[in-house]
């Protein structure tokens, strides 16, 4: 059900050349909903990005799986709480990596 | 590793990396001036004042001001945690440093106590203030542990360099401490060659080396280094450097095999990478790598069959392919990677808060024209050639300083050309999102 509430769009960056990674995630984050989590599919985490996304009222989250590949959710933080019940109930990478 | 929501610290304002960049290619201006003025008495020797005072101009005023400058937006990018209050700590190590390097090229030309006091002065508070406040980042658990350990390295050698460095000016002073009677290692030119090879190998080669790790893979879409070379390769020079100062010349020949493995898998890596378009930092890393595969033919080969000019000058020679060919060429070639990236990055970063604004980006090779670059590979590429001749044949010194100064004034054009659109296009940004 909470899942239903919050839509993932999944982008993949993983084989783009720096800034194009941050051009794809900047216009993906433009047209992002409440309802929506923006999926990043990336080789290295974006650390600059991070402290600049809560500025904009995003909240992230990040899962490292090897050295080149880490998952990055971003959403709105109005739903954080969203956000957390998904995670507490694991179904994040399970359903959605 | 699950990371959520900690606090990362940004970018540090592009202003800061941007004085230490423009201020270095003035340095290599003023070298060649220098080279002008001096004229072909300059390469008779290596121990000359004057030959001292254009390494030094090089090295610190050049290498070491970049790398600065550089380390202080890398750490945030790769390690994610930058310097703690990057504005004052940029003002102070700038300064200190631009002047003591001054102040020190100076005074191998026209010694003084007085000149000498104050060059110790500033470039202890430059360095030293640099050294704590980036050690105080690298002492923290940080992302990419490769990497960082070989910035652990690269900083404990600056520190080892400055100390040095220290030691060998307080033996012009009247007060002078003396150590030569403790150990030969403390003792004439074999101090020199440490501080030297720490410098140029500890420092400068085993910084690039760990930065290699990181950005080849990240700008240019290649696979990462294997295991055995980003994981173990720092260590193992950094070990043979402490081992240098015990057995120089043994050593050596590992120092120079080391650099021979890293230009090989660098090759490699590049070879791998994804997207093959045409590059210039690709052309220079390309440079860097089989300058150090020529390096080692070369000191290799018996000397025998070697012309005497050649084997009258080979450490010399060595020494100029190693700082012009591999580090100049290696921090020339980010310098243009780096500047469009930054630039445009900071500018994106501005976007998060008012999407409308990205309209204002321009495309990120308009900060830095491509063709611009290439002839800055092909000046440099020429000019390091001149410099090789005029290391045999000095009297054609004037075209190795027009050449230094052509090159040099290009580069700084390239960076002024880059920061002044920059902030045009930040003018844009704020004026949109206050509107």
């Amino acid at each position: 059900m909470i899942k239903q509430s919050l839509q993932f769009i999944t982008v993949d960056v993983s084989e783009l050349a720096p800034p194009e990674p941050m051009t794809v995630i900047l216009k993906q984050l433009s047209v992002l909903t409440v309802q929506q989590c923006l999926l990043v599919k990336h080789r290295k985490q974006p650390f600059p990005l991070y402290e600049k996304l809560a500025d904009a009222g995003f909240s992230y989250y990040c899962v490292v799986h090897t050295q080149d590949a880490i998952t990055l959710y971003i959403y709105h933080q109005i739903a954080e709480p969203l956000f957390n019940q998904l995670l507490a109930q694991n179904c994040l990478e399970k359903d959605d990596y | 590793m699950n990371l959520h929501g900690l606090s990362f610290n940004a970018l540090p304002p592009i202003e800061l990396p941007f004085r230490f960049f423009l201020t270095a290619p003035l340095f290599v201006i003023a070298c060649a001036l220098l080279i002008l003025v001096s004229g072909e008495t300059l390469f008779l020797s290596r121990w000359q004042p004057s030959m001292l005072a254009l390494t030094h101009g090089f090295t610190l005023g050049f290498i070491t001001m970049v790398m600065m400058g550089a380390l202080l937006q890398l750490l945030p990018v790769i390690g994610g945690v930058g310097i703690a209050k990057p504005r004052q700590i940029t003002l102070i190590c700038h300064t200190a440093l631009v002047l003591g390097t001054l102040c020190l090229i100076i005074n191998f030309i026209w010694p003084s106590t007085t000149l000498t006091v104050v060059t110790l002065l500033l470039l202890v508070l430059g360095l030293g203030v640099y050294i704590t406040s980036v050690a105080l980042v690298l002492l923290k658990k940080l992302s990419q542990g490769g990497s960082i350990l070989g910035f652990r390295f690269a900083i404990i050698a600056l520190l080892i360099v400055a100390l040095l460095g220290v030691f060998m000016l307080n033996l012009l002073l009247p007060t002078a401490i003396e150590l030569s009677s403790l150990s030969s290692n403390f003792a004439g030119k074999s101090i020199t060659n440490t501080h030297a090879i720490l410098g140029l190998v500890g420092w400068g080669s085993l910084m690039i080396m760990s930065v290699s790790f990181q950005v080849i893979p990240m700008f240019h879409v290649a696979p990462s280094f294997p295991k055995f070379i980003s994981g173990y390769l720092p260590t193992v020079l950094f070990v043979f450097l402490v081992l240098f100062v015990f057995q120089p010349s043994m050593i050596f020949i590992a120092i120079m095999l080391i650099h021979g493995v890293f230009s090989i898998s660098l090759l490699f890596i590049i070879s791998k990478r994804k997207r093959k378009i045409s590059d210039n930092t690709i052309r220079y890393w390309q440079l860097a790598a089989i300058s150090l595969i020529v390096l080692n033919l070369f000191y290799f080969f018996p000397e025998a069959y070697l012309p005497e000019k050649v084997v009258q000058n080979k450490v010399v020679l060595i020494a100029v392919v190693f700082i012009y060919f591999y580090l100049v060429a290696v921090i020339q070639g980010m310098l243009l990677k780096i500047l469009p990236f930054l630039s445009y990055t900071h500018l994106q970063q501005q976007c998060l808060t008012n999407f409308s604004a990205m309209q204002f980006l321009p495309h990120m090779h308009e900060f830095l024209d491509k063709k611009h670059g290439q002839w800055l590979f092909y000046l440099h590429v020429v000019t390091g050639v001149v410099l090789l001749i005029t290391i045999m044949f000095p009297s054609v010194y004037w075209l190795l300083s027009l050449l230094l100064i052509i090159e040099f004034s290009w580069l700084l054009m390239l960076m002024v050309k880059t920061r002044r659109l920059y902030f045009s296009i930040l003018d844009k940004i704020n004026s949109s999102t206050n509107e």
